[in-house]
């Protein structure tokens, strides 16, 4: 359940691919401190202005020294077509590559879209959201100092078509052609993707509908400049070149990784990389208490240690009940992710039922049981803050009087089910099927096995009534939301890919979706936070939970914390080493 | 002697056959389509067409075996056309979602798990069995009751209590000892011990007390041998009679139970690698069940029992050199 | 107290008492025996097992279990005193002033070990020669004691060899060190008659050879007629009967003696008619039955009313006048000569 989608976070590998897309991943807080429930701003997309280099800098940083980050396991994909975890993405994005657009802080801890490799955030030719222009800044230039063309990027786009390293977000390659014929550039085929041309150092994108959010779909890392001579197919994986502020010195897969500066990126040019430190280093094989442990300890020689892991919940109540001890190594805040009790829609049919879970739904204890306020938020929508446009609604109100009424003395009986992955989720079910009883609903509780779980949750003939889901928006849009979850778009005939575990859809509400999505960005935020209250108070075809809420800390010789909202994790870019003469070496 | 050697070898070869053989057919006939498991659940059809081609999954399952006992003695190509991989000999397939092949993945990790298992089998060896002898020779003394006791706390911490324990103590608390890790011995022998003295320290620890308490009956049994009072009655000093003549008979059951211990302590090496945040082998199997990752599974089993093989036919060798009525039969 | 011959023993043993401490209680193991053996003369020690007759040897080499004993009581072997005298002392005299050969000679070597191995360093104890001088006595000892092609066998572990060998392995290792004082526990229960015999006979001539005293252990009446001088029967932790073989075996006065003369299977006689084993078990020595140990078993005891044999211990007394011949048993002298013609009588039959 809960715990399952955390494992899955800090275990990386299997589970969180089989998560991402769009499920709970890693963590989100701001530097040194918190920057508890900043709503995300509406005003998102920065000008030509906003995408100029160097990046403003970090009060107190300090350039050069080491950083080193310990965690279970390796980033398994770098390769920019193919990686799709927080934390892989926030290592191949803030370090080694560059990706059109990308997504800078702006001070007060929210984050705003600007030009990264290209000199603005976009521009819509024709204000129809069908054809979008982009041009790359001059001077900009790889690990070995040759020049990235607007032709790199668009190769790079086009073996991310490829069925053998589509495991990246596959937005723009939907959109550049639905149809999905083309399939990369090998074995003899054509270079540039469909619906792309390149023009000296312009490159242009042709949809045949209205795509009003292509500068988000950019700043995925597909847009990262691959040169062609560089590909080395599926072992790009290991070792890709670098367009970003450091370059891969060594790797052992599995075990081991050192950064190095990349002399040859401008800081003039980045708006978004601070780049202080000279060297990272990577070691990876530690259990994840055993890295809280040690990054806790903060013994001789590890207070240049770091981790994407979170805080376990092991020693979390150590943490947060000693915050002024570590002042200065904790980053905690709310993340993206939001958990939900997904209702079988195609079972659960009556409305009363529906809303009845939702009056009786036992949130608090739901919380306390999965670690308390330092674990999650309590969300009664399915947005979660961070996102802009989010609106802050309760419309059903804990009552269980009101439920009962609902049900008006039926006999309601329901099957949940749940991953049997350790004995909290097993409490966690007891737990609702005690409190449900008190409104008058009857539980069976069901167990499947971890392995099983989305697969089976995610197959519309499931026998199940309600079970636990989560979400994270891809980028800062209900539009990675709200359509994959609850709409249409969420409804795949293969189980394993379909993400509408409700099995919800509605014509008022699929016509809405149109409309947002032909919208322009900033007019279409707001919607999508107007249509998650519409949804869940028409039809109530979930339970919101909560929004995860996640704890870190660092070494004491690490500096400029800071949860990046958009990937829900520690922020790379602004990591320096307080005393670049610790741990040198 | 011979002949003894020879047969034992054949025996070896038989065993790790049919232990290949079954592991082989107990994960890629399974009735789940392995090459699914492999590519993961996002994983693109076409995805899994290409992964199913490199493993050969669509040939009968005979001529798969044979292939992959071929890789491993020959090299073999995995795949076809534009993703083809050359995979050299020892080929133990490879690993997709780590993108190598799963004999350098293995050669990489084999080293640690034996540097932690050897050292921690000849530390625990040395002290189970020097102070379990002692005992015996100091029956009923201080010095005795101090190591029973001992073995009873030793014998009843679990690993993933005493490795964290000493982490806590060695290193964060006294920051005496250094972060565990790996070093290769011949870069820096003080580094590799500094780095491996507290996975050693946590297996000798947890293994010390079998091997004392079986020592020290051992020695206590050996000493009530009538050879002993013949010993005795030739003239013998104690002292004479206790380290050569009961140690010397004691020897057998020591040292099968220490070769077999090694076998052990490589079980007790997975849990120590993990919480050390050592990359051995124990981690990378556990690791690879847990990702269904298939080849290195096979890879790491058939290298376990290659081990365990091996470790018996030590024993037995020390057997037949220690006791002299092995060797004819 | 009694001697049974005349000339200077070799061993003297007297009011030997050896007591076990257990979580039980005390065992009397050995409750004061007296005996004495001369040089060229053979002592038969005679009883069931948990008789005593095993640790009383053990206690004169000091092999008996250390922890928690109590030896008191005097035994001079070749005028030292074993059980006064510090340990270190009664180790020197092991091997070299008292040897001792075992029941079974297969557990008794060391496996391990070549049997020349185990010989040489025997002798080497003793004699500071050079491993190759030990061997060549190693060599001469086993084809002393009839060993064939010595040479070889030298070299050959006990696994090689056949219970009688290792047994005659066994006896050379014992005698390498030419020891005035021999004692053989049970040597030949382990062995096929044929080769008990030929053992037998073996350490009757290296008696003679050597001339050393020996203690014969054995609850096998047989072995006592072809090798002893003197016999001494021991029930409960003590002597009950003592004498010459002529006496204690063809006079026996002693209701326990008879017994074991009873339970011998007769070689002429029909053995299933005549064969009387002795009734009941041997006692234990945590709780000795009081009075005479063996009442309990005796067929003539005198028990209820003023018998005493349940009450009084019987102190060993001399029969008929003859010094050497000693009983400890309250029926009369009368009662007792005529109880033991009609023994003789049956098993002579």
């Amino acid at each position: 359940m809960r715990k399952h989608a955390r494992v899955a976070v800090l275990g990386g590998l299997v589970l969180s691919l089989a998560l991402t897309a769009c499920s709970t991943n890693s963590g989100d807080g701001s530097g040194e401190g918190t920057n508890e429930g900043t709503q995300g701003s509406l005003d998102i997309i920065g000008t030509a202005e906003d995408a100029k280099g160097p990046a403003a800098p970090v009060e107190g940083a300090q350039t050069g020294g080491t950083l080193k980050y310990i965690g279970l396991t390796d980033f398994t994909h770098l390769d920019p077509a193919r990686t799709y975890v927080g934390s892989f993405m926030m290592i191949q994005s803030g370090l080694l590559g560059r990706t059109l657009t990308g997504y800078k802080e702006v001070g007060d801890g929210s984050i705003q879209l600007v030009g990264d490799l290209a000199t603005d955030s976009g521009k819509d030719v024709a204000g129809d959201c069908k054809t979008w222009e982009f041009t790359l800044k001059d001077g900009l230039k790889y690990e070995d100092g040759t020049v990235i063309t607007a032709q790199d990027v668009a190769y790079g786009i086009a073996r991310s078509f490829s069925p053998e390293l589509a495991d990246g977000a596959q937005f723009l390659q939907n959109w550049l052609q639905e149809s999905r014929e083309y399939k990369g550039p090998y074995d003899g085929a054509e270079k540039v993707p469909p619906g792309v041309k390149v023009d000296g150092n312009k490159l242009t994108f042709s949809f045949d509908t209205a795509r009003c959010e292509v500068p988000f779909a950019v700043a995925m890392p597909n847009t990262t400049p691959v040169p062609e001579a560089k590909d080395t197919k599926t072992d790009y994986d290991n070792k890709p070149f670098s367009s970003g502020p450091y370059k891969i010195e060594s790797r052992t897969l599995g075990e081991s990784m050192t950064l190095v500066r990349n002399e040859h990126w401008a800081a003039d040019s980045d708006p978004i990389r601070h780049a202080y430190p000279d060297k990272w280093t990577f070691e990876f094989g530690t259990e994840p208490k055993d890295n809280s442990v040690r990054l806790d300890a903060n013994a001789s020689g590890d207070e240049n240690l770091w981790s994407f892991t979170g805080v376990h919940p092991d020693i979390l109540g150590n943490v947060t009940g000693n915050m002024d001890k570590y002042k200065g190594r904790l980053v905690h805040g709310e993340q993206k992710y939001n958990g939900y009790l997904a209702i079988n829609n195609l079972r659960v049919k009556d409305l009363a039922v529906r809303q009845a879970l939702n009056y009786a739904v036992p949130r608090d204890r739901w919380i306390q049981l999965n670690g308390g306020e330092f674990a999650g938020k309590p969300n009664t929508s399915f947005m979660t803050k961070s996102v802009p446009g989010y609106k802050e609604f309760n419309v059903y109100p804990t009552d269980i009087e009101k439920a009962k009424g609902l049900l008006g003395g039926k006999a309601t009986k329901l099957r949940y089910a749940y991953s049997n992955d350790g004995e909290l989720s097993g409490q966690i079910a007891d737990m609702f099927k005690e409190e449900y009883a008190k409104a008058g609903i009857e539980l069976e509780t069901i167990a499947i096995s971890p392995d099983d779980y989305y697969g089976q949750i995610g197959d519309p003939t499931n026998k199940y009534d309600l079970y636990w889901a989560g979400w994270g928006a891809d980028w800062p849009s209900g539009s990675t939301v709200i359509p994959p979850c609850l709409g249409e778009d969420g409804l795949v005939l293969d189980a394993n890919t379909g993400t509408n575990y409700s099995f919800f859809t509605e014509k008022t509400i699929e016509d809405e979706i149109d409309r947002l999505s032909g919208l322009p960005i900033t007019e279409a935020l707001p919607g999508w936070g107007e249509l998650d209250e519409k949804i869940l108070t028409e039809f109530a075809p979930y339970v919101p939970l909560d929004s995860s809420y996640n704890v870190w800390i660092t070494g004491s010789n690490v500096g400029g914390q800071y949860l990046q909202q958009n990937l829900s994790t520690v922020d790379v870019t602004k990591l320096f080493v307080r005393d670049p003469a610790l741990n040198a070496g | 002697m011979l002949r003894f050697v020879v047969r034992r070898l054949l025996l070896i070869v038989l065993t790790l056959t049919v232990v290949s053989f079954g592991t082989f057919m107990l994960f890629f006939a399974a009735p789940s389509d392995p090459a699914r498991i492999l590519c993961g659940t996002r994983c693109q059809p076409a995805q899994i067409e290409a992964v199913r081609d490199g493993l050969g999954l669509d040939r009968p399952i005979m001529t798969q075996y044979v292939e992959y006992m071929g890789g491993i003695f020959a090299g073999r190509t995995l795949g076809e056309g534009d993703w083809a991989k050359d995979c050299s000999a020892p080929c133990f397939g490879y690993s997709y979602t780590q993108n190598q092949e799963v004999s350098e993945i293995v050669a990489r990790a084999l080293p640690v798990s034996a540097s932690v298992a050897i050292g921690a089998w000849i530390i625990q060896t040395l002290i189970s069995v020097s102070s379990g002898v002692i005992a015996a020779r100091k029956r009923g003394t201080a010095v005795d009751r101090g190591t029973i006791a001992a073995t009873l706390i030793g014998g009843a911490l679990p690993i993933y209590f005493v490795g964290p324990m000493l982490l806590l103590i060695f290193r964060y608390q006294l920051e005496i000892l250094p972060q565990p890790s790996y070093t290769p011995l011949l870069d820096d022998p003080l580094a590799f011990a500094g780095g491996m003295i507290m996975p050693w320290a946590t297996l000798a620890i947890v293994g010390f007390a079998f091997d004392a308490r079986l020592s020290r009956s051992q020695m206590l049994e050996t000493l009530d041998e009538d050879f002993i009072r013949t010993s005795r009655a030739k003239g013998l000093k104690d002292r004479v009679v206790f380290w050569r003549h009961a140690l010397r008979a004691s020897a057998t059951p020591l040292a099968t139970s220490a070769g077999l211990g090694l076998g052990g302590l490589l079980g007790g090496a997975v849990v120590t690698e993990s919480i050390f945040g050592l990359n051995g082998l124990g981690k990378l199997s556990l690791d690879a069940i847990t990702a269904r990752n298939l080849p290195i599974v096979m890879a790491t089993v058939l290298i376990a029992a290659t081990f365990v093989v091996f470790g018996t036919f030590i024993v037995d060798m020390l057997y037949a050199a220690i006791d002299p009525r092995v060797r004819l039969s | 107290m009694s001697t049974v011959t005349t000339g200077t023993p070799y061993l003297e043993v007297e009011d030997l008492k050896v007591h076990f401490k257990t979580e039980d209680g005390i065992v009397k193991a050995v409750d004061g025996v007296s005996f004495s053996v001369e040089r060229g003369k053979t002592l038969g020690i005679v009883g069931e097992s948990g008789s005593g007759k095993s640790v009383t040897s053990l206690t004169l080499l000091g092999l008996h279990n250390m922890r928690a004993t109590t030896v008191t009581g005097r035994a001079s072997v070749g005028g030292t005193d074993v059980v006064a005298a510090p340990h270190s002392t009664v180790q020197k005299m092991r091997g070299k002033d008292m040897a001792m050969i075992f029941q079974d000679p297969l557990t008794a070597l060391h496996p391990y070990y070549s049997i020349g191995r185990q010989i040489v360093e025997a002798y080497r104890i003793h004699h500071k020669v050079s491993k190759e001088v030990a061997l060549k006595r190693a060599v001469e000892m086993l084809d002393r004691v009839g060993i064939p092609e010595p040479q070889r066998r030298v070299k050959q572990y006990p696994h090689e060899f056949s219970g009688g060998m290792r047994q005659r392995a066994m006896i050379a290792m014992a005698l390498v060190n030419d020891p005035d004082l021999i004692i053989a526990d049970e040597p030949t229960t382990a062995l096929d008659v044929t080769v008990q015999a030929q053992i037998l006979d073996l350490l009757g001539d290296l008696q003679k050879e050597f001339n050393s005293a020996i203690i014969m252990i054995t609850h096998d009446l047989g072995v006592i007629t072809q090798i002893a001088d003197d016999v001494l029967v021991m029930y409960g932790g003590r002597a009950v009967e003592k004498g010459t073989v002529e006496q204690v075996l063809r006079k026996p006065h002693h209701p326990y003696t008879w017994g074991l003369l009873n339970s011998v299977p007769s070689l002429h006689g029909d053995a299933s008619e005549d064969l009387k084993p002795i009734p009941g078990n041997p006692p234990s020595l945590l709780n000795v039955p009081s009075g005479c140990a063996f009442h309990p078993r005796c067929a003539h005891a005198m028990l209820g009313g003023d018998g005493p044999c349940a009450k009084i211990r019987p102190e060993l007394e001399v029969v008929q006048g003859l010094k050497n011949h000693t009983v400890a048993c309250h029926l009369s002298e009368a009662v007792r000569a005529t109880i033991s013609d009609e023994v003789i009588e049956k098993v002579d039959a």
